[in-house]
């Protein structure tokens, strides 16, 4: 079964290249692309006929793309992911050389994603026999970082065709590689360089949004609550709603976020996107559950950990003590509450360790915080709500 | 810059037609200045690199404006001269022409940035700063045709202030006479091909410049069929405009050097092994530059002064009977001087009178000429000899001197602007050439070709994997950050390494010490890194610097030490690595790193959590993030091993943020008692101390209790 005679498949290369067609091109080299399946495809040297067809620059790239096919279809994802990544340096440099023109972006785009993939590949297939993870990771970021600088650096070309247009989406490719490997510190300078540009809004929506998902997260691990709320909440409302694995993603962080601000998600949110096991965690915060609460987070820790939300949703326990006072309060109906009611509750819902100068600690730090109006009489061991909305919702809280 | 003025202009000059031995020195000084270098051997090389193709174009520029400005007098006759050559060869190698070649756009980047790279680290001591010099002049200078025009002007200007300079002195004719001269360096460099031959000798190197094809009048024609052929041979191998040149060059250096030799025809052409080309070795790209240049270093050592020393001491019998032994420091030494210009005169003579094919030789190839060296001295010689006879003070020629240097850079710069990688290979063979031809002049080897093997050799080299074996045997030494390679010798082998550390830990005992500790920790550690040392031991070594730093509270170190210990433990592994990982984990609690907290969480395993001192690590996070004051500290009163100390560093922290939060949430008044135990002071005067700068309102004159909502004024003190 073929697709395409390799021959015609040059032919096309080649007219859609004269033409500058930059996304027909990109596809043609899109590892991704049907063609690519196809055995006829992987052809070990593929100089000869590709010269045939071809002249350059593009035959270099056809030629690395076919070679690439090869190694991919060899399951050799070592070699294949250095020939993408020559593949890719022999295209930053033709894309250095095209002044004035932006057209070839969407083959930009299509090297950079594969390589990346290609990168992760090349990392699994590995990793049983190196020492340094993300060694591949890293080394495409480099290759990844040579297109953003002569993207970046492409100043003097006219709005329309300046490649800077193409920043955001080697950002994006960025961001996913330094997550992936753990090197957040290296968005600052990403980010910074996206929020200058002039072309911050002209980007498309579907590269913004990645882009601001991954800013909302690094705003999270920074634990800068306002902008990553901020970001994950642009991310998830403009995010297509076929899109559902992205708008779970996003919520995984959205929740905590919000949650921590005083915005309880509703079930049939947490339903429709696949996130219920969510669920379990608002419903723990929200009654004060301690004791569920716990029990969650050591059940989910290791998914907590992996998605990086567990510092986030560990603070959500302060929102806990505070539903969990609140519930005492209006049981007691009174506006001195001793504290040893308070620390009652807490060991019932499994604070066993906890004593009294501990639950006082804990009140005085939600006083501080303005979660609770009112003050402690250390002498008294009580403490002492004010009569108006001793408990002010958490979202009048800035 | 404070070198003897008149030395320094002086050598420069005296060079190609001279004694052997101002050639050798001349550039030496004069450059001396310039860069710093400390290596007489090294900077003359740089010199070559530098000026040489400075000198080219200032002299490409005089010419030209002569001709411009139709200045009839003697130039007129020269510059006439001049043109015709022009036709025959062609275009490629003069300034103008490096324009046409901007199709190479891509290959100048790499090449700028390899060589950036390496050569800042692999160049052997001493050297690394000229390198580094030289590539940054380049580097800045490299952008735009604009800027290359502006700077050519630039030159032209200065060049007319320095021609103007020369005038109004006695010394005329000098500068014109350069004009014509830059022909005699290559039959000047030899000491022996003189006169007899000299229509050839400017001719072969300029035909390879152009393509093989061309033949007309030019003097190929009186190259045997076989080298002919082989010149042929060579450029069909060439791929691009860079082999072109890099052949041009090797090709040019070959038959001068053939031609020197007298073995233009007899030489058998056809088993001459081809050059190696830049594109017939994709694989070595990066590494290629370094390599050539590392070798040139090696010419400078090895090959360079031997040969010519040998071959300077041979013409020096002859011209004056001075030893080759006597070197820079002599040279500068005005009885020098003398010598040198009166070895001078006589070259001229001869020079000027094959102007002609020498101007050609001039348009042929500026920038590229193998025979550069002995060629730049011998202009110098003819611009400024003169003019020292003429009894220039020292401040003039000091002037001058500058302003010189001044033009050659620019000037270089000028012409180098647009082909940066390019020229640099140029350079690359240059030198290859000039040792092939010192090498030669010294065994009279017939392997000319032994420099592009050569080169290839230490292309291959891995210098990456260099590491030294120190030699030294001091059982202390103090840390010094290093500015250049490190000597073996003042490197200390892992097992003196030990004794030391062991001496640093029995003193530590004795006499804590923290300066002198570490500062010898340091040192030990720099050895280590020195000699590419990763095992146990400088994990012990790590770790006793990190739990020193740690006891001293000195962050920066404990932070260094911490993060080669977290590469350390992955690469060699350690019994302390969970201890160290708790300390890591406090370290960013104490510069409220969550992220960093977020990926070490990540990497832990079970049994890792599970250890005494991350558990307590993690439990301290815990309360500290939840603003859980009260067991934070009560955590801090049963801190493991040395964890109390990291605690330290940020305990006065969150003391604060808990008296806020106190003073805030607690009426009427607290007892200071009760501020002592939950913050954990270990007695009564402590808290009051701690308690003391933020002004708090107490309710008694024995301070015993505080009036919190009094001393809410107080609370921005905190």
């Amino acid at each position: 079964m073929t697709f395409m005679s390799v021959a015609h498949y040059l032919q096309l290369v080649e007219r859609y290249w004269r033409s500058q067609d930059g996304a027909k091109v990109a596809s043609f080299l899109s590892l991704r692309h049907e063609h690519a399946g196809y055995a006829n495809y992987h052809i070990e040297s593929p100089e000869g006929i590709v010269e045939r067809f071809l002249t350059a620059p593009i035959d270099e790239l056809v030629i690395l793309h076919l070679k690439c096919l090869f190694a991919i279809s060899q399951s050799d994802y070592l070699s294949a992911y250095n020939i993408q990544s020559n593949l890719t340096q022999t295209f930053t440099k033709i894309l250095q050389s095209q002044k004035e023109e932006n057209w070839s972006l969407p083959i930009m785009y299509v090297l950079c994603l594969d390589l990346r993939l290609l990168a992760q590949l090349a990392e699994n297939q590995r990793s049983g026999i190196n020492e340094k993870p993300g060694e591949m990771l890293e080394k495409a970021a480099e290759c990844l970082m040579g297109c953003f600088r002569v993207c970046a650096a492409d100043n003097r070309s006219a709005e329309e065709d300046t490649k800077r247009i193409g920043m955001l989406a080697l950002v994006n490719q960025l961001f996913k590689v330094y997550f992936r490997i753990n090197k957040l510190h290296l968005c600052k300078p990403l980010i910074r360089a996206i929020e200058s540009s002039p072309f911050k809004e002209s980007f498309s929506l579907s590269q913004q949004i990645t882009y601001r998902y991954f800013v909302g997260r690094k705003a999270m691990f920074d634990s800068d609550y306002k902008v990553a709320d901020e970001y994950l909440t642009y991310a998830f409302e403009n995010c297509h709603k076929l899109s559902k694995k992205n708008k779970t993603l996003i919520l995984i962080y959205l929740v905590p976020v919000k949650m921590l601000l005083g915005y309880i998600p509703s079930k049939e949110v947490l339903e429709k996107y696949d996130v219920i096991q969510l669920w379990d965690l608002v419903q723990a915060v929200c009654q004060g559950n301690l004791k569920a609460f716990d029990e969650i987070m050591e059940k989910h820790e290791t998914f907590f950990i992996k998605c990086g939300i567990y510092l986030i949703v560990d603070k959500l326990k302060i929102i806990a003590y505070r539903n969990l006072f609140k519930k005492v309060y209006l049981i007691l109906n009174t506006h001195q509450i001793p504290i040893e009611a308070l620390q009652t509750a807490l060991v019932y819902l499994g604070q066993t360790d906890v004593d009294l100068d501990e639950t006082e600690c804990i009140v005085a730090n939600l006083i501080y915080e303005g979660k609770i109006k009112g003050y402690i009489s250390h002498q008294h061991r009580k403490v002492v709500v004010s009569k108006q909305n001793p408990f002010p919702p958490l979202t009048s809280l800035s | 810059m404070e070198e003897k003025p008149a030395v320094s202009t002086a050598p420069a000059a005296p060079a190609g037609a001279a004694p052997p031995e101002p050639a050798q020195t001349a550039p030496v000084q004069w450059a001396y200045p310039m860069y710093n270098y400390d290596m007489s051997n090294y900077y003359h090389q740089f010199y070559l690199m530098n000026s040489y193709p400075a000198y080219q174009s200032a002299i490409y520029h005089q010419v030209q404006q002569q001709m411009l400005e139709n200045k009839p007098s003697t130039t007129s006759a020269d510059a006439n001269k001049f043109v015709p050559p022009l036709p025959p060869g062609t275009p490629s190698s003069l300034p103008t022409p490096h324009i046409s070649k901007p199709p190479l756009l891509n290959t100048p980047k790499q090449f700028t940035a390899n060589n950036n790279n390496p050569i800042r680290f692999n160049l052997p001591p001493g050297k690394r700063q000229n390198g580094n010099l030289l590539l940054q002049q380049n580097n800045s200078l490299t952008s735009g045709a604009a800027k290359k025009k502006r700077k050519r002007n630039r030159n032209n200007q200065n060049q007319n202030l320095q021609n103007q300079n020369f005038f109004p002195l006695p010394p005329l004719p000098p500068p014109e006479q350069n004009v014509p001269k830059p022909a005699p360096p290559p039959e000047t460099m030899p000491p022996e091909p003189p006169l007899p031959p000299l229509p050839d000798t400017s001719k072969p190197p300029p035909p390879p410049a152009e393509k093989p094809p061309p033949t007309s009048n030019n003097p190929t024609d009186e190259w045997p069929p076989s080298l002919k052929d082989y010149v042929n041979r060579c450029y069909a191998k060439c791929k691009t405009n860079i082999d072109k040149n890099q052949v041009e060059i090797i090709l040019k250096g070959k038959i001068t050097h053939a031609y020197q030799m007298g073995q233009l025809h007899t030489k058998d052409w056809s088993n001459e092994p081809l050059p190696n080309i830049h594109s017939e070795r994709p694989t070595l790209v990066p590494k290629t530059v370094p390599g050539s240049l590392a070798q040139f270093q090696n010419t400078t050592k090895k090959g360079l002064s031997p040969a010519m020393g040998a071959r300077l001491g041979a013409r020096a019998s002859t011209l004056r009977g001075t030893s080759r032994s006597s070197s820079r420091s002599r040279s500068r030494s005005p009885a020098r001087k003398k010598s040198r210009s009166r070895s001078r005169s006589p070259r001229r003579h001869r020079s000027s009178s094959s102007s002609s094919s020498v101007s050609s030789d001039e348009n042929f190839k500026p920038l590229v000429k193998p025979n550069n060296k002995n060629k730049i001295k011998s202009k110098l010689a003819n611009r400024l000899g003169p003019t020292k006879n003429n009894k220039f003070t020292n401040k003039q020629l000091k002037k001058q001197k500058m302003k010189e240097k001044k033009a050659h850079l620019l000037s270089s710069f000028g012409s180098e602007l647009e082909e940066n990688s390019e020229l640099l290979l140029q350079r690359a063979a240059r030198f290859n050439n000039n040792k092939q031809k010192e090498t030669n002049g010294l065994i009279n080897n017939k392997n000319v070709f032994v420099n592009d093997k050569y080169e290839d050799n230490i292309a291959d080299f891995d210098w990456t994997g260099f590491h030294i074996v120190g030699t030294c045997q001091d059982l202390e030494k103090s840390f010094l950050r290093l500015t250049k390679a490190p000597e073996a010798c003042e490197v200390r082998p892992v097992e003196v390494l030990k004794l030391s550390l062991q001496n640093v830990k029995t003193r530590w005992k004795q006499k804590p010490d923290y300066y002198y500790t570490c500062d010898q920790l340091k040192s030990i550690r720099q050895d280590l890194t020195v000699q590419g040392v990763r095992n146990e031991f400088t994990v012990e070594v790590y770790e006793t610097h990190a739990r020193i730093a740690l006891e001293k509270g000195d962050h920066e170190e404990f932070n260094q030490c911490q993060t080669q210990l977290k590469m350390l433990y992955s690469e060699v592994g350690g019994g302390n690595k969970n201890e160290f990982t708790a300390y890591r984990i406090l370290y960013y609690i104490f510069t409220k790193n969550t992220l960093d907290i977020m990926t070490i969480m990540k990497s832990l395993s079970k049994e890792e959590k599970s250890d005494k001192c991350i558990d307590f690590a993690l439990k301290l996070r815990t309360a500290w993030s939840l603003g859980n004051f009260h067991r934070f500290f009560q955590l801090y009163l049963q801190a493991p091993l040395m964890a109390g100390f990291l605690v330290d560093w940020f305990i006065e922290r969150e003391r604060k943020l808990y008296l806020k939060c106190i003073i805030k949430s607690y009426r009427q008044n607290i007892s200071v008692n009760f501020i002592q135990q939950e913050l954990a002071f270990p007695a009564l005067e402590e808290t009051l101390k701690f308690l003391e700068p933020f002004s708090l309102s107490f309710t008694d004159l024995s301070k015993s209790h505080i009036d919190c909502k009094t001393s809410m004024a107080s609370l921005p003190n905190i």
